[in-house]
């Protein structure tokens, strides 16, 4: 466990001493700045709920690019060779990486807090509501993080890793448009499937254990193929 | 027992072969220089060594231990430089051997003294605080080789430790690797002959992923020592001149030198036996048929000649190498 959290921290390092991560994060912010303020606007509701809904599809993009180097990087400069001759497992390495996204990730979710904040001053949000939200918000991060840490241990290329994350999360995410069109029992199986679809009830703050198990299995999912494709070099 | 066994190991990428039927042993707490050209194998091998990589057919133990079953432990007795010494350029040297230090399982407590320890050893101190990506060459060659001594390993696999430096950074890393004989079990792979003769106890010499030569360095100096060469051009066909330097006693070999002669007059390279001198017999044989001698010069064996002899199975290189060094 001390060998994940080492790896954890050398990821968060280098996401604050890199430009990659400040660009991300100002550019999403940016964007979700946008979605709040228009809601506001608009609606005149004291709810981050549209605000929220939509960051989620942003994440699609962001969360590949953060996570894209991830395993990428070290077959590319070559230093998996000095890591995985260290008595560290796979299983390690890839955990501690997840967990290092995983704390930016929840770093920018606690600047996110600021919306509800602003309502705040101005009417009467449900919290409740708001902490059901981004709790399932989390939750859903960390299934994206998985795939994104996922998609990274296939290639030695960032790009192609970034490129593969975003179509595997967008798939995820439009799974159930077919749904209605196709009818049982095909359809309510990819309705279930769809990564979106588990997110609408913590939105509305109702936090559900079927769909906080569907988002742990996901993640937990994606982090046992990572391991496992590491794992297959040994024997190539 | 033998510290690393290597044993009939062979490994493919795609159709081309990298090592073939390998088999070679290090004991315990000597320096095995490993040797090839570009592209032996040397790389593979060492991987295959440290577990990074597992060997397609036969097996590899080190310290008793199949490196295929228990990478772990292998691991932890292992310290790699891999070639071109890898980092990470965003870390600081200090954050950088400390991160190392902890998957190397170096207990916390005693970590800092450890880092110390062997930024001392690669005189790291002006660079420590600075990253890593920002060193030259030399201080991250230097930096690759402290992460590989960290923790104190029993075996040192160094792929390279000497490229990119300069000659006097070349001889620290020299000295630096001899005082660690006799405490340790080091292989150090090279593409530079006289480094691997200065440091090391045993050389294996591989070419396209086979075993070529295994032995110490003087005696792989010994296998050719004393014996030398002659450089003959004749005024004769071929045929008729091969046949009569083969009569005379105390040739080994008669190889032809198709760079040196014309087809008027060939030249040759004729191989003598341990102190002899053929020479006077040369002459007067080839006196006697009538044929002159045009030229006819002596040409010694260095290392050099022993390492592209081995390694080169076009028999034009090591002549051609020869044949400058005469000139020069």
């Amino acid at each position: 466990m001390r060998k994940v959290w080492g790896i954890t921290k050398r990821e968060l390092m280098t996401y604050i001493y890199t430009p990659m991560a400040y660009a991300l994060v100002a550019g999403f912010l940016m964007i979700t700045g946008y979605f709040f303020s228009m809601s506001m606007l608009g609606s005149r509701a004291a709810s981050v709920q549209s605000m929220l809904g939509n960051a989620g599809l942003i994440m699609v993009f962001v969360v590949p690019i953060l996570t894209m180097r991830l395993m990428a990087d070290e077959d590319k400069g070559g230093t998996s060779e000095i890591l995985f001759t260290t008595p560290v497992s796979m299983g390690q390495v890839v955990l501690g990486k997840f967990l290092g996204a995983l704390a930016l990730v929840t770093g920018l979710l606690a600047i996110m807090l600021v919306f509800p904040l602003v309502v705040d001053q101005f009417g009467n949000p449900d919290w409740g509501i708001v902490a059901s939200g981004y709790f399932g918000f989390w939750l859903m991060m960390t299934s994206f993080l998985a795939a994104g840490v996922f998609t990274s241990s296939l290639t030695d290329s960032q790009l192609v890793a970034g490129v593969a994350g975003v179509a595997l999360l967008l798939l995820l995410w439009v799974i159930d448009w077919a749904a209605g069109s196709l009818g049982p029992p095909v359809g309510p199986i990819l309705a279930e499937l769809s990564i979106t679809n588990h997110f609408v009830d913590f939105n509305r703050g109702v936090i559900d254990t079927k769909n906080m198990v569907f988002y742990l299995s996901l993640t937990f999912g994606f982090l046992f193929l990572a391991t496992r494709v590491l794992e297959s070099r040994r024997w190539r | 027992m033998y510290m690393i066994e290597v044993n009939n190991v062979s490994k493919n990428y795609g159709d081309k072969v990298a090592v073939k039927d390998l088999s070679f042993r290090a004991n315990k707490g000597e320096i095995l220089g490993f040797l090839g050209p570009n592209g032996a194998g040397k790389t593979t091998t060492m991987r295959m060594i440290t577990g990074f990589t597992p060997p397609a057919s036969g097996n590899i133990t080190v310290d008793g231990i199949d490196v295929v079953e228990d990478p772990m432990e292998i691991a932890r007795k292992i310290g790699y430089l891999p070639e071109d010494a890898p980092l990470y350029p965003e870390m600081t040297v200090a954050d950088f051997l400390d991160f190392m230090g902890e998957m190397k399982e170096v207990p916390a407590r005693e970590r800092r003294k450890e880092v110390d320890r062997v930024v001392a050893q690669l005189e790291l101190g002006p660079v420590y605080r600075r990253l890593v990506g920002n060193c030259s060459l030399g201080y991250r060659h230097r930096i690759g080789l402290a992460q590989a001594l960290l923790g104190d390993p029993e075996i040192l696999i160094l792929d390279e430790p000497t490229s990119g430096l300069d000659p006097r950074q070349r001889l620290e890393i020299r000295d630096l690797i001899r005082g660690l004989a006799g405490r340790r079990t080091v292989i150090l792979s090279s593409h530079v002959l006289p480094e691997v003769q200065q440091t090391c106890e045993r050389v294996v010499i591989i070419n396209e992923g086979k075993l070529v030569a295994e032995d110490t360095p003087s005696g792989l100096a010994a296998r050719l020592e004393g014996q030398s060469s002659l450089k003959i051009r004749t005024r004769a066909p071929e045929d008729r001149a091969t046949s009569i330097l083969s009569g005379i006693a105390g040739i080994i070999r008669v190889t032809s030198d198709p760079t040196g002669g014309s087809r008027e007059a060939p030249a040759f390279v004729v191989e003598m036996e341990a102190e002899t001198d053929v020479r006077e017999d040369i002459f007067f044989r080839f006196a006697g048929e009538g044929i002159p001698i045009l030229e006819m010069t002596p040409t010694g064996f260095s290392l050099e000649d022993i390492f592209l002899k081995l390694t080169t199975e076009d028999p034009g290189r090591s002549e051609e190498r020869r044949e400058e060094a005469t000139e020069s």
